[in-house]
């Protein structure tokens, strides 16, 4: 790192803007810059820190500079007053420097939040860093700069005289803190506690595993008991469904049956039905034939009637050939006749003659001799012992009648012999049918099914329960499974934490050791080139070297090589040559700002020290007083050595400083 | 990031030693350079982010 242009605006006493280049030249390293007390050389120095560190650098200079009221503790107090008044509050510091080949612009700016700025608080910091040709902004430029220079660093790099003697101490907690943090050990040591913090919980974690693994132990002995349990009563779940099943069936065999009992009452009931139908059908078939035979009984004709029948036929074929029933009919039409004439209305006959009295006096005599014939014919007729064909007629009539009544009787008698037989059948098949069946084990049926309904309700019950308790279990089963998937995810992850923190116990003894063997190393580093920085200084006071014992305690070492408190005339040169020591030994390529670095020394001591500058880095910036150039040769050592040499000065009207080149 | 020349042999010596890969013990030291030059993690991510690089590690 190379400082190339330093521009300050509105920076303490430097307003409004004060640009000041630095030379590079070879074999000469030095900038120097002279001026009397406030004229503006902590100004320089602290615009450097400010630009890279921003106000931590300025908290850390306050720190040092405890005593000193004047001296600044944040950014209120560096920006310069006119800006305060003018109410911009605005402070700027541009940074131009060289670091691997590449160019670095670098601008620290300052603003007030409010029209007229009181406090630190009102003002705003920025810090903006470009690289090389690139006109976009770096993303971290606080973190680049502190790559190439961190904070903790630079103060062995950028420091003050009057703070340089705490690093020679018999022993001292800031030679400790120097040390380490030039090295960088703190942030290897961080990163060693943060790893070791890490570790720590993986342990914990592990312990977790551990207990999860237990309780994947106890689940997975649940889940075994749950299954079992739930196989178990699966089974009996089964093997009482089944029984169920079986039952059912055999409740419907039965209740088959039962409706067969049924089915037996009704056929009694038929049965009885039936023989009152078949008895009521005998006695009207009993009384039929009864009535059948009496009537057969008193037409002994009946038989006969057959043979009347041709007897009648016979007759009648000689009947028309009878002459008294022949006179008798003639005669009766004439009586017939004659009662007609003798009709006191007819006053004709049918021939046309008038009838008159003598008419009718004949006339009833006619009837009265006709009356007299036909009476003698009648008793003749009557005499006779062949019946009339009228007798027979009427005879064959009721013979036939009878023949019908009896043909009736037969029919009827006949339908209810049919059906008396149709009802025995019945009856016999009904009663078949009754005597076929185990009446015995029907009237036991009902019983069995009463016993079997019982013994279903009881098993619908137990199945019942036991598919709740199978249903418990199929779902503690369910949450243990999913309980035990969800530890053996997280099982899964203790081997990755095992591993995890098995490398990380090996990372932090790595960190560990690593710190230990760079302290050693370094501070081999420290000792060598901080002997050889004392040695070049004070050559001839015959010691041997600096040493720093474990304690960090720094000590001379006397020509004999014990070791010596360094007394109140060294303890500059310790200072310098340690800071020298740890310049080196952090291997940073940045340049050493020093101010007021020889104030404090002699002159034997300014002239060594000052010859031996040029060993601190490439690039020097001296701030000195014009004192600590009045020792003898110290002006002359250092112009030789320096690239530039410059004035600063302050304007007493309006306390704002120059820089002004003098070489 | 820049590295000392000393540290470097260091981790590389470190890394043999305590049979640890020399590239996680730069990423972890890295890491927290950049958080302490307000470049990476903040501190409460930083635990996460080592174990996150561990778990990286192991996984290769």
């Amino acid at each position: 790192m190379k400082f190339i242009q330093l521009t300050m605006e509105y920076f303490r006493s430097y307003a409004p803007k004060v640009e000041i280049k630095f030379q590079n030249k070879n074999n000469k390293p030095l900038s120097i810059f002279t001026g009397e007390n406030g004229a503006g050389k902590t100004s320089i120095y602290l615009a450097i820190v400010w630009a890279l560190y921003g106000e931590d650098a300025i908290l850390r200079f306050a720190e040092t500079r405890k005593k000193d009221e004047q001296a600044p503790k944040n950014n209120f107090d560096l920006v310069n007053k006119d800006s305060i008044a003018n109410g911009s509050g605005f402070m700027r510091v541009s940074l131009v420097f060289e670091h691997d080949s590449e160019k670095y612009y670098l601008f620290r700016t300052v603003r007030s939040r409010t029209p007229s700025p009181k406090k630190n608080g009102d003002l705003t910091e920025d810090l903006t860093l470009r690289r090389g040709a690139s006109a976009k902004d770096e993303n971290y430029p606080q973190g680049l700069v502190n790559d190439i220079l961190p904070l903790d660093a630079s103060q062995f790099f950028f420091f003050d005289g009057e703070d340089v003697r705490k690093y020679s101490g018999a022993t001292s907690d800031d030679t400790e803190e120097a040390i380490e943090r030039v090295l960088g050990i703190p942030e290897i040591r961080e990163a060693r506690v943060d790893v070791q913090k890490l570790d720590r919980k993986l342990l914990n974690q592990m312990g977790e595993e551990e207990a999860i693994s237990d309780e994947l132990r106890k689940v997975t002995q649940l889940l075994a008991t749950a299954k079992d349990e739930y196989e178990g009563f699966t089974k009996t779940l089964n093997a009482r469904r089944k029984e169920l099943e079986k039952l059912n069936s055999e409740l419907i065999h039965m209740e088959a049956k039962r409706e067969s009992i049924k089915e037996i009452a009704e056929l009694n009931a038929n049965l009885k039905s039936l023989r009152t139908e078949s008895d009521t059908t005998k006695r009207s078939y009993d009384e039929l034939v009864e009535q059948r035979d009496a009537l057969v009984k008193n037409l002994p004709f009946f038989l006969v009637a057959p043979k009347v029948r041709e007897i009648l036929d016979r007759f009648k074929k000689t009947a028309g050939t009878d002459d008294l029933s022949r006179q008798i009919n003639a005669l009766t039409s004439k009586v017939s006749l004659v009662d007609e004439l003798l009709n006191e209305s007819v006053k004709q006959c049918y021939c046309g003659t008038d009838l008159d009295s003598s008419h009718r006096s004949h006339l009833r005599h006619f009837k009265s001799s006709f009356e007299k014939q036909l009476l003698e014919l009648r008793e003749k007729s009557s005499r006779k012992t062949t019946p009339s064909i009228e007798e027979i007629q009427y005879v064959l009539g009721r013979i036939e009648s009878i023949n019908l009544d009896f043909g009736k009787y037969e029919q009827r008698i006949n339908v209810l012999k049919l059906k008396l037989l149709e009802l025995d059948d019945k009856v016999r098949e009904t009663e078949a049918k009754i005597k076929g069946s185990n009446v015995k084990e029907a009237e036991s049926i009902q019983d069995l099914i009463e016993k079997s309904r019982r013994k279903q309700g009881s098993l619908e019950s137990e199945i019942r329960n036991l598919e709740g308790i199978v249903g418990e279990k199929g779902s503690l089963c369910q949450k243990l499974e999913s309980s035990l998937g969800k530890n053996q995810l997280k099982q899964g992850k203790f081997s990755t934490i095992s591993a995890c923190h098995s490398l990380a116990e090996k990372l932090s003894s790595a960190l560990d050791w690593i710190v230990d063997e760079m302290y050693a190393q370094k501070k081999d580093i420290i000792v060598e080139n901080a002997s050889r920085f004392f040695l070049n200084v004070a050559p001839k006071e015959g010691y041997k070297g600096i040493n720093i014992e474990d304690n960090y305690s720094i000590w001379l070492l006397d020509k004999n090589g014990m070791r010596e408190k360094p007394s109140e005339g060294y303890k500059e040169l310790v200072a310098l040559s340690f800071i020298y020591g740890l310049n080196k030994a952090a291997s940073y390529n940045a340049p050493v700002v020093m101010d007021f670095v020889l104030g404090r020394l002699d002159s034997y001591r300014q002239l060594a020290v000052a010859t031996n500058f040029r060993d601190f880095a490439e690039q020097i910036i001296l701030l000195l007083l014009d004192t600590e150039l009045m020792a003898e040769g110290v002006n002359t050592k250092l112009d030789s050595m320096a690239a530039q040499k410059c004035l600063i000065s302050r304007n007493l009207k309006n306390g704002r400083s120059s820089v002004e080149v003098t070489n | 990031m820049r590295q000392d020349p000393v540290l470097k042999q260091l981790i590389r010596e470190a890394a043999k030693k305590f049979d640890v890969p020399e590239k996680l013990i730069n990423d972890i030291i890295l890491e927290e350079k950049l958080r302490r030059y307000q470049m990476g993690s903040e501190k409460r991510f930083i635990e996460e982010k080592l174990r996150t690089i561990l778990e990286e590690y192991i996984a290769k």
